[in-house]
């Protein structure tokens, strides 16, 4: 009977756990109920494990009894299925029974060392399962903590604020820039209309002093002709005109080379003209022309710079974009990983449930033997049954429940509360 | 922005719903017990959530509510228990000693943060 018990116990132990632990530790469960149905059925042959375990009942003599776990009774030809648990069934005669007696008295005796081994897996079990458990735990947290950094260092690169403001100084920075070229063609274009009102002043001024020697010439002229008239005249007066003759030569010769100067003058001042008017005019368009061209090319860079600067802005953003995208996207899975460690925590709560019930077998064991070495003892409730409500009752959870009531073959109650209820 | 206090004897639940809140952007704060967590309120923490476990060696869940509703730190502020036992009759007192809610073990993490964001707007 106590056998069944235990192999009950172990079975809806065994159905409770894999709903619960992961597959790794799930591996360790064969070598609890390998151990447990092992001892089973060492101490207790398949034909009496799958029958009945009586006890001889002095008490009651020839009316000892057998409780029935499962399956068919010697003596009771009813098959198993219609067997109630607890049902007390007729057992062989006391005499057939009291060799054995003192055997089984010994084997149940040494029981506590089997459910220390039982206790001390499960043990074992619990602390696998919070040690992987807060391995787990730590390296996703730390995992997290790492890719979480990585992407605060990634937003705080790419940030808007951040990039606004580079885009700020720069958008500043080449503003400036386009004033002082501004500025730089204002400025040459008032440098070309002064040199040009120069170069006009200058094309006067030396008109004018063209004008000036053409008087000189015509003065020239005009004091040739007169010393020709005096040379006439001092040649009319004869002797007495001879030194105005030579006075007339000298002025003459004074007024040719008077003439000749100014033509000289003349001839410079207008080659000068011509360079100050002419020539400097044009180097003058050719570099004005020069200049707006560098301005136009500078220009333009700053406006293809202008382009760029865009092109990576939207690139940046783009990539912000997909940065909290994949951020989102693996911040679900690694919340969902961490909750479900949950699990370490129902299943040591299930041990400790199944370290119970072995303790609760346990004293029915001593119960039994009590009872067995002394024909007088008080049985009380030394009842299977009795301690299986027991087991029940001892239940938080309602997989617990759900399996005591399959491993029985009742009906499981369906609970009334949500696993989520707000009051 | 007040923390969320968590109360659980198992330090990998602890390590497990803190991870889940702080994921969330919730800030929180642990006990391994129900007197351990008496002692922080006392000592002046102010929770703006209470999460407890119910079956804890010493104080269980539901005394450590009824006590904190007693505390003036804690009188008004919404608490929870959060464990495997699924019983009506526990739920029941639970709610006499003024709990909010009752969540069975395991619960989904997405859950567990919308009704901590319901029962915490802002947080």
């Amino acid at each position: 009977m106590t056998a069944f018990g235990l192999a009950a116990a172990v079975a809806m132990a065994d159905a409770e756990l894999r709903t619960l632990l992961p597959d790794r530790l799930a591996l360790l469960l064969p070598m609890i109920g390998f151990g447990a149905g092992a001892f089973v059925a060492r101490r207790w042959p398949r034909a009496d494990r799958n029958a009945k375990v009586a006890f001889a009942n002095p008490a009651k003599d020839a009316d000892a009894v057998a409780i029935s776990m499962q399956g068919p009774q010697s003596g009771d030809r009813r098959p198993s299925s219609s067997l109630q648990l607890g049902e007390i069934v007729p057992a062989p005669a006391a005499e057939a029974r009291a060799p054995n007696i003192e055997r089984v008295l010994t084997e149940l005796e040494g029981y506590p060392i089997f459910t220390e081994i039982l206790n001390g897996q499960m043990r074992s079990v619990t602390d696998l399962s919070e040690a992987a458990a807060g391995s787990i735990l730590t390296n996703l947290t730390s995992a997290d903590a790492k890719f979480t950094a990585l992407l605060d260092f990634i937003r705080q690169a790419g940030s808007s604020d951040r990039v606004s403001n580079v885009i700020a100084q720069i958008d500043s920075q080449m503003k400036v820039s386009r004033e002082q070229l501004a500025r730089f063609a204002e400025r040459q274009r008032e440098d070309s209309q002064s040199g040009l009102q120069q170069r006009s002043k200058i094309g006067e001024d030396t008109r004018r002093v063209l004008e000036v020697l053409e008087g000189v010439n015509g003065i020239a002229r005009q004091t040739t002709m007169l010393s020709l008239n005096v040379s006439i005249e001092a040649a009319r007066a004869g002797a007495a005109g001879k030194g105005f003759a030579v006075i007339a030569a000298e002025i003459r010769k004074l007024a040719s080379e008077v003439q000749a100067l100014s033509t000289d003058v003349q001839s410079r001042v207008e080659t000068l003209m011509r360079t100050v008017t002419v020539e400097l005019q044009e180097r003058t368009d050719q570099r004005e022309l020069e200049e707006r061209e560098a301005i136009a090319n500078i220009s333009r860079s700053l406006d293809s710079l202008t382009d760029d600067l865009s092109t990576i802005v939207s690139h940046q953003r783009d990539v912000l974009q997909k940065v909290e995208a994949e951020s989102a996207a693996v911040a679900r899975p690694i919340m969902d990983i961490m909750g479900r460690i949950q699990f370490q925590d129902i299943v040591r709560q299930q041990l400790e449930q199944l370290q119970r019930m072995t303790a609760m077998v346990d004293d029915h064991i001593v119960s039994i033997c009590a009872a067995l070495a002394d024909p007088r003892a008080d049985l009380g409730d030394v009842s299977l049954v009795h301690k299986l409500e027991e087991m029940f009752g001892s239940y938080v959870m309602a997989t617990q429940r759900e399996s005591h009531s399959k491993a029985l073959g009742r009906q499981a109650v369906r609970e009334a509360g949500s696993l989520i209820e707000m009051f | 922005m007040k923390p969320v206090l968590l109360v659980d004897d198992s330090p990998t639940m602890l390590a497990s719903i803190s991870g889940v809140l702080k994921k969330a952007g919730i800030a929180s704060t642990t006990a391994g017990s129900g007197e351990a967590a008496l002692d922080m309120v006392r000592g002046g923490l102010a929770p703006c959530l209470v999460i407890t476990d119910y079956h804890m060696p010493g104080m269980h869940g539901v005394d450590l509510i009824a006590k904190l509703r007693g505390s003036a730190a804690t009188r008004f502020v919404p608490m929870l228990v959060l464990t495997t036992d699924s019983e009506q009759d526990k739920r029941r007192s639970a709610k006499a000693a003024g709990a909010t809610g009752w969540l069975v073990k395991p619960v989904d993490p997405t859950s567990l943060v919308q009704i901590v964001k319901q029962l915490v707007p802002g947080v």
